[in-house]
């Protein structure tokens, strides 16, 4: 049996029910391929910032996924080593919120029901097992309980997180490979006191990060993301363990005083952030599957839905003309794509390394808190502005200046820091004109995901 | 989906080629105006989709396009203004619904305020009034005499598509192409020149009061990223559009129709339906 549709999306969460759902909506004819039956939980930091809320508006979700109770978040509760400050996070008229947490188990049904709405064939509990091929890929061959078919497209899109069975199917090589350096826990708590105000807590100190904000349905979420050498405590005693990192940070510790636990704690270790070719005769990747970036600055789920918002008009466009068009639309994506998400790739990756922050990073934020650039700075953490742009080559020498003159550190310490940044600077721009690939035959696939297979909705 | 047919149309002895779709005999229109360097071939996919349900128009402007580009034509707002009027007279259009992009802003606003009978609506692609704006680094550079005649002469393919690739990362490289290719030519390059040449950053203000005192119907669409008239005007349009709906496009820059055809036709088409099927007041 085989079934013949324009575009095959695997995976469909945030990326791939997003551009399923735009694809649709513009007569294109999409089959939304997805493994597991929701609702499924699914390795996520669950926070997204204002491109994402926007595109639920875009969707025509936004209705459904406040009615869970998820609340638009507009302050933040900031802290980087020595610097801490209460914001309000970076708007746009428009702009909802700056930030929101849903859990996947929650929000990825809303977004599946929205694309078989506009009119998706969707297809849950199908896998993929293999591509067709005809000189490029024509389609994928699929199994459904105890039934196998085809399923034929003229583009086949892998939307299926950084464990992509499409991608490995296909062979993409990956570069800019950063293997992680922290481990991370979170959980979802019940009893949590609700603010007028909500807030999100970012608290990045002394080597690692709480980050805590209100979810649906009147949960309170906690991320902890502490260096690898905790692993063996978080093995021994990880309820103990992850509370102790939790309330480490002061405001998150007074709001889980009296709170209850919802479900388990979910982890994720060794793993790596990384690109991946993602456009090829016949096919793409989106979201994680083409770029997994490491969790600290939670903007996994805004460029999965980013990156699929970029994709629908690039393949709605060029989806009639023949297929060297449609191939050449798709790769230009995927150049935008290595550009927008270059320079927060390593932004990430900075966030997420071990041992504590430079010291002239505190002292730019207080830099710019005086000159009152500070809450558009935050534009960072939307994906709206890029990190040489808010943290520029002038306000690092200037900060490092101020700092050697008033004698505030260790002159050593400060001329290190600089250098590090600077020559991680150079080595990045080497590697955005020449990428590294990794040898896929000498590398294994690294990470785990402590997410248990099936979690009680 | 309605055929597009390019007339012949000459005001004042300026050759003005207009791209049209839609019932040719109706007097009320959807008239594209493109911008700087447009031209009329911008608006392609929308034209078509307006032309199903009503009459739509796109003109090449003098200096741009397959339009005439003669050396004594009047660069200016208000020269391009009376271009319109006269190209609007001789369409026997009097209900007008004008859809604006880049430098269109300013020429289609200046006929609306002479021509408050005939206005009907406005549609504001990254364009329309702005107060306090300073010029973009290629309006200064095209407003120095000598550096932006060099500019115009050394001007290439290559040198373009870097640039504009580097602040218009979402536009496609057959795009950048048709932008280059649409300013090519030295009479277009000669009439860019004029025309900024002729316009102080003040002058882009526009007629905000008499705007205001009107009240039309507004749609406005800005590209968050674009990197000549930045986002932040959007919500200056209120000022002349009180009733406005203002709609930022995350991520597009200064030319979302390209950038994003579908997202820009899911919000202009059924506001410009809607106008169309309002009752004439």
């Amino acid at each position: 049996m085989s079934e013949r549709f324009d575009v095959v999306v695997v995976g469909a969460r945030c990326a791939g029910a997003t551009l399923a759902t735009l694809l649709a909506r513009q007569g294109v004819r999409v089959a939304l391929v997805e493994r597991v039956k929701f609702p499924r939980d699914t390795l996520s930091t669950h926070v997204f910032e204002a491109p994402g809320i926007n595109m639920l508006g875009r969707l025509g979700v936004m209705d459904r996924v406040l009615a869970t109770g998820a609340e638009p978040i507009r302050r933040l509760d900031f802290r980087q080593d020595e610097f801490a400050a209460r914001l309000e996070l970076s708007s746009r008229p428009g702009d909802i919120g700056g930030a929101m947490s849903v859990r996947r188990l929650v929000l990825d049904p809303i977004l599946a029901e929205a694309a078989e709405e506009a009119g998706a064939e969707v297809l849950m509990e199908t896998s993929v097992t293999d591509l067709v091929r005809n000189g490029r890929v024509a389609g994928v061959r699929v199994s459904t309980g105890a039934s196998e078919h085809e399923l034929r497209a003229r583009l086949i899109v892998g939307a299926d997180g950084r464990n992509s069975t499409v991608a490995k199917l296909i062979g993409a090589r990956k570069y800019h490979v950063v293997p992680s350096q922290r481990i991370a826990y979170w959980g979802f708590f019940e009893g949590v006191d609700r603010e007028a105000e909500p807030e999100i807590v970012f608290h990045h100190w002394n080597g690692r990060v709480v980050l805590a904000c209100p979810a649906d349905s009147g949960l309170y979420q906690v991320v902890v993301v502490v260096d690898n050498r905790l692993l063996p405590q978080f093995r021994a005693d990880l309820e103990r363990a992850f509370m102790q990192e939790a309330c480490a940070c002061a405001p998150v510790a007074a709001k889980l005083t009296g709170a209850r636990r919802l479900g388990k704690l979910l982890g994720c270790i060794r793993w790596e952030s990384f690109f991946r070719e993602s456009a090829g005769p016949g096919w793409a990747l989106v979201g994680d599957a083409g770029q997994f970036k490491d969790p600290t600055p939670g903007q996994g789920m805004t460029d999965a839905f980013r990156q699929a918002g970029a994709l629908a008009p690039a393949i709605a466009c060029a989806i009639e003309g023949p297929d060297s068009e449609l191939d050449g639309a798709v790769a230009e994506w995927a150049r935008w794509r290595d550009h927008d998400a270059f320079e927060h790739h390593w932004m990430a990756c900075d966030l997420g390394a071990a041992g504590r922050g430079p010291l002239v990073v505190p002292a730019m934020m207080r830099r710019l808190e005086r000159r009152g650039q500070l809450e558009r700075s935050l534009d960072l953490f939307q994906h709206r502005t890029v990190p040489s742009r808010v943290f520029s080559p002038p306000l690092l020498v200037s900060t490092a200046a101020t700092m050697l003159v008033r004698r505030q550190c260790a002159p050593s310490a400060v001329l290190r820091d600089v250098r590090q940044l600077v020559m991680a600077d150079a080595r990045r721009k080497r590697l955005r004109r020449r990428p590294e690939f990794v040898d896929l035959a000498a590398h294994a696939d690294a990470g785990e995901t402590e997410v248990p297979e099936a979690v009680p909705a | 989906v309605s055929s597009v047919t390019i007339e012949a149309v000459r005001v004042d002895g300026v050759g003005s080629p207009v791209m049209w779709a839609g019932p040719p005999d109706a007097t009320e229109a959807v008239v594209f105006v493109h911008g700087n360097p447009g031209p009329a071939a911008d608006w392609l996919g929308l034209l078509t989709k307006v032309g199903e349900f009503g009459r739509a128009l796109a003109p090449d402007m003098p200096g741009y396009g397959d339009a005439d580009k003669p050396r004594e034509f009047g660069y200016t707002i208000d020269g391009y203004a009376e271009h319109l009027a006269g190209l609007l007279d001789s369409l026997r259009v009097t209900r007008a619904h004008l859809v604006l992009h880049d430098f269109g802003g300013p020429w289609g606003l200046a006929w609306a305020v002479r021509h408050p009978d005939r206005f009907a609506s406005a549609t504001l692609i990254n364009t329309g009034v702005l107060p306090d704006y300073t010029w973009h680094h290629y309006a200064r550079i095209w407003r120095t005499p000598v550096a932006g005649d060099l500019f115009q002469l050394t001007a290439n393919r290559a040198a373009f598509r870097m640039l504009l690739g580097r602040e218009n990362p979402r536009l496609s490289r057959a795009a950048i192409d048709r932008i280059y290719d649409a300013a090519r030519d030295w009479p277009t390059k000669r009439a860019i020149l004029k025309l900024y040449r002729a316009t102080p950053a003040s002058l882009m203000r526009g007629p905000i009061e008499a705007l205001r005192e009107l009240d039309r119907p507004a749609l406005v669409l800005w590209g968050t990223d674009d990197a000549y008239l930045p986002w932040r005007f959007a919500e200056t349009q209120r000022t002349a559009f009180p009733s406005a709906r203002i709609e930022l496009l995350e991520g597009l820059g200064h030319w979302p129709f390209h950038e994003d055809p579908p997202q820009v036709a899911e919000l202009v088409l059924p506001f410009l339906r809607a106008q169309l099927s309002a009752r004439v007041p």
